[in-house]
């Protein structure tokens, strides 16, 4: 194991006979510290005043999410919960690989609830986030963050069950970040009694657009939407859960080839000015995900395979296919259905599906639909470029915020 | 029973010229493709959402193709259930999913035929004493895994075989020193995985113990040397070390279990020789247009072999060089490549992998 924060090291004998106890003795902060919301916004600073490091998308969407105007948000959310609100104690984070930032939203919310938090991330995620663990190991030197030091330990490792479970032995909770493998994996490792476990598991995203709204947008409108959906879809390669994999379009049939003859281009157009953040091998999986989802749906067309290998690959089907959240891998591949109202899109949907990314539907269209969700489908419905917000007061249907506090009762 | 003449030639699986292989091969490859088309629904929607004709084509590049990952995806067949005697899995390591390759009595027939009649130019014609560098084949589920297929495709080339590994995984070296003894006067045959090899005989227990061969030994291989390279084993220090142990040639091979039979042996020059019942084509890893012969891309391997799976085209996620279709200066004729290792992979699929599960 290694100790990328507070500092980097070996987590040697010493640290287990000395660091590892006294990390385990910290009191909890209350609620909304003080220190901690100075510290997150010196980092929300630190990283909007770095050019190497504000220029990648999903750094800057972490430093807006972590200053102090966006943080005061869930300070007054945590004192509108009920009762008098104390941490957790010691909460344990397993961050996932898909998303690497979403190491440092998993602490920070944990912080700021005032627990100590270990988070361990994957080994896969290092490289891409050194530049935010040097900022972030500066930070924590500086005496004014010493409570949040002290109450921080951010950790890689390969699997190790050994591991896994020293370190939830000491913890009051436990955050497994996905996906269902590793959730069953981690699930089956002791924790203490009074602690408890909150798990996320494979999730799918859907975008839904009605066809005479894409139409009728101007073309600034277009852009923007495009734009939006990009961000959703491709800031983690289109690996994080919140990003669409499906794109419904509604209407009469020849809307819908209206529409996605606009959309498409917009979204290619879009595409040319970012960073797609795909490998070769992920032009392989795509075409190979097309293929494998297309052997079950007769009729199942390509409708746009750039010949440059780039993304998106469309596949329009005209019947949703089965296992089409299994099969998908988020490669820059989409399936286009097109229906004819949103309300029949809800039949489709299971437990595993999370975000739903639309514009364009009126507020009835958006009631009928909900009103016919199977159970647990769909815990959210976002506007293009929203879709990766993370919202510590509702993910995946839980209240974080409440979830890593308790409520202290006087009679 | 398919016209079996063209590919498996009575001077040899390497006898037959590139330009006189190529037209039999193409008209081969055609009627798969239109056999699976009409066999396997599943083949025909993948190559209809993509536009692919299944008409014949005109020159290799324009075959259809399937990417290796779909025999991970999903199972095709384009003969009924009843048909299939048995599933291959790739060996796959744990967390990834196997691919599976349904085989009628036709394919395997042929798998058996081709991968006997390609090892006899290297083998020659008698069995050898054959010493396998591996455990028991174990059959799940109706079906065995690469591994085992290769070995069991092995196995009649040679005689009196020797089993290195016991059903627990460890080697018999004392059983394997009795062995050598009885065949002090034969030249033997070893065949095996690469990793597996080099761990248990070259560099191992065999080694250790101080065996060696009386007669000059030959020894199969393959399976990739992904291991090997990261523990910075060339090819080179692979083969001197079998030459501690008096095995004076060895032979890798390239193979996957969507195209068991028709492996690409090591040539004298150490590239790979596809025999007459297949050939290789490479691809731009992004645009996956074919790319000229000598440049770097994805490997697509053909094989007249496939008969109940659409596996006779396949790209693969392997990288690749065509590095000669001539007559090699062995005298062997197919194309001469070399594999350059696989295509970096992104292999997390959802939101998926905190932790990898656990072996």
């Amino acid at each position: 194991m290694n100790l990328l924060l507070p500092c980097a090291a070996p987590a040697d004998d010493r640290f287990w006979t000395e660091a590892w106890p006294a990390f385990l003795q910290q009191t909890s902060m209350p609620p909304g510290a003080p220190v901690v919301m100075d510290f997150l916004d010196a980092f929300s600073k630190k990283i909007l005043l770095d050019p190497g490091v504000r220029g990648a998308a999903a750094f800057a969407a972490l430093a807006h999410w972590a200053r102090r105007g966006h943080q005061q948000h869930y300070v007054r959310h945590l004192a509108a919960l009920p009762g008098r609100r104390a941490a957790c104690g010691v909460v344990l984070n397993l961050a996932p690989a898909n998303v690497d930032t979403l190491f440092a939203y998993a602490w920070f919310a944990s912080l700021l609830c005032g627990n100590a938090t270990i988070v361990r991330v994957s080994s896969r995620s290092r490289p891409v986030i050194a530049p935010l663990l040097d900022i972030l190991r500066g930070l924590l030197a500086e005496p004014r963050f010493a409570a949040v030091r002290d109450r921080t330990l951010l950790v890689s490792y390969e699997h190790d069950e050994q591991l896994t479970t020293r370190l939830s032995g000491g913890c009051q909770a436990r955050l497994i970040w996905g996906g269902d493998e590793t959730v069953r994996a981690i699930r089956a490792l002791p924790l203490p009694a009074t602690a408890r476990e909150i798990a996320f598991g494979d999730r799918f995203s859907l975008a839904a657009f009605p066809a005479a709204h894409i139409t009728a947008l101007e073309p600034a409108g277009l852009q923007r939407l495009a734009e939006g959906f990009c961000r959703d879809a491709f800031t983690f390669g289109q690996k994080a859960c919140a990003s669409p994999r499906a794109v419904i379009f509604t209407g009469d049939a020849a809307a819908c080839v209206t529409a996605a003859a606009r959309f498409w281009p917009a979204v290619q157009a879009e595409l040319r000015q970012r960073p797609d953040g795909f490998g070769e091998a992920d032009g392989i999986t795509r075409l190979a995900a097309a293929m494998a989802l297309s052997t079950t749906v007769p009729g199942a067309r390509v409708t746009l395979r750039p010949t440059d290998g780039t993304p998106p690959l469309v596949l329009l089907v005209p019947a949703w296919p089965a296992g089409l959240r299994d099969q998908h891998d988020g490669a820059g591949l989409f399936v286009q259905l097109d229906l004819p109202a949103l309300a029949a899109l809800a039949p489709h949907l299971t437990a595993r599906d999370q975000t739903l990314v639309t514009a364009g539907f009126t507020p009835a269209e958006l009631a009928a639909f909900t009103a016919h969700l199977p159970a647990r489908a769909i815990d959210r419905i976002v506007a293009p470029g929203q879709a990766l917000d993370f919202d510590p007061t509702a993910w995946d249907g839980h209240d974080l915020l409440s979830l890593l506090t308790r409520e202290i009762t006087f009679s | 029973m398919p016209e079996t003449e063209i590919f498996f030639p009575a001077a040899g699986a390497y006898s037959v010229p590139w330009e006189e292989k190529q037209p039999r091969l193409l008209a081969g490859l055609n009627q798969l493709t239109a056999r699976h088309a009409a066999g396997c629904p599943g083949y025909a929607r993948a190559l209809a959402a993509l536009g692919w004709p299944t008409s014949p084509a005109t020159r290799l590049a324009e075959v259809p193709y399937l990417p290796a990952q779909l025999f991970k995806r999903t199972l095709l067949a384009s003969v009924p259930p009843d048909d299939i005697v048995r599933t291959l899995r790739s060996s796959g390591t744990t967390g990834q999913t196997p691919s599976r390759i349904a085989l009628d009595r036709t394919t395997a027939d042929l798998q058996a035929r081709a991968l006997g009649h390609l090892m006899r130019e290297f083998v020659g014609p008698q069995r050898r004493p054959m010493v396998i560098v591996d455990e028991p084949v174990r059959i799940v589920a109706g079906g065995y895994t690469a591994r085992g297929a290769s070995q069991l495709g092995f196995a009649p080339l040679g005689r009196d075989h020797f089993q290195l590994l016991g059903p627990d995984g460890a080697p018999d070296v004392a059983g394997l020193r009795a062995w050598l003894a009885t065949h002090a006067r034969d030249r033997v045959l070893f065949v095996g995985m690469t990793a597996p090899v080099w761990e248990l005989v070259l560099d191992g227990p065999v080694r250790t113990a101080g065996l060696r061969c009386s007669q000059p030994a030959l020894l199969v291989h393959g399976g990739g040397w992904k291991k090997l390279a990261a523990r910075q084993v060339s090819p080179a220090a692979f083969k001197a070390a079998a030459r501690h142990l008096n095995i004076t040639e060895t032979r890798d091979y390239y193979g996957m279990v969507e195209q068991t039979g028709s492996i690409h042996v090591e040539d004298d020059d150490g590239s790979f020789v596809t025999p007459s019942s297949s050939d290789v084509l490479v691809r731009h890893p992004r645009t996956l247009e074919p790319m000229p012969d000598g440049e770097t891309g994805l490997l697509q391997v053909f094989s007249l072999l496939p008969h109940s799976y659409p596996g006779h085209s396949i790209l693969t996620e392997d990288l690749g060089r065509v590095i000669s279709r001539d007559r090699s200066a062995a005298g062997r004729h197919g194309t001469r490549f070399a594999v350059l290792g696989r295509l970096p992979a992104s292999e997390l699929r959802g939101c998926s992998d905190a932790v990898s599960p656990p072996p």
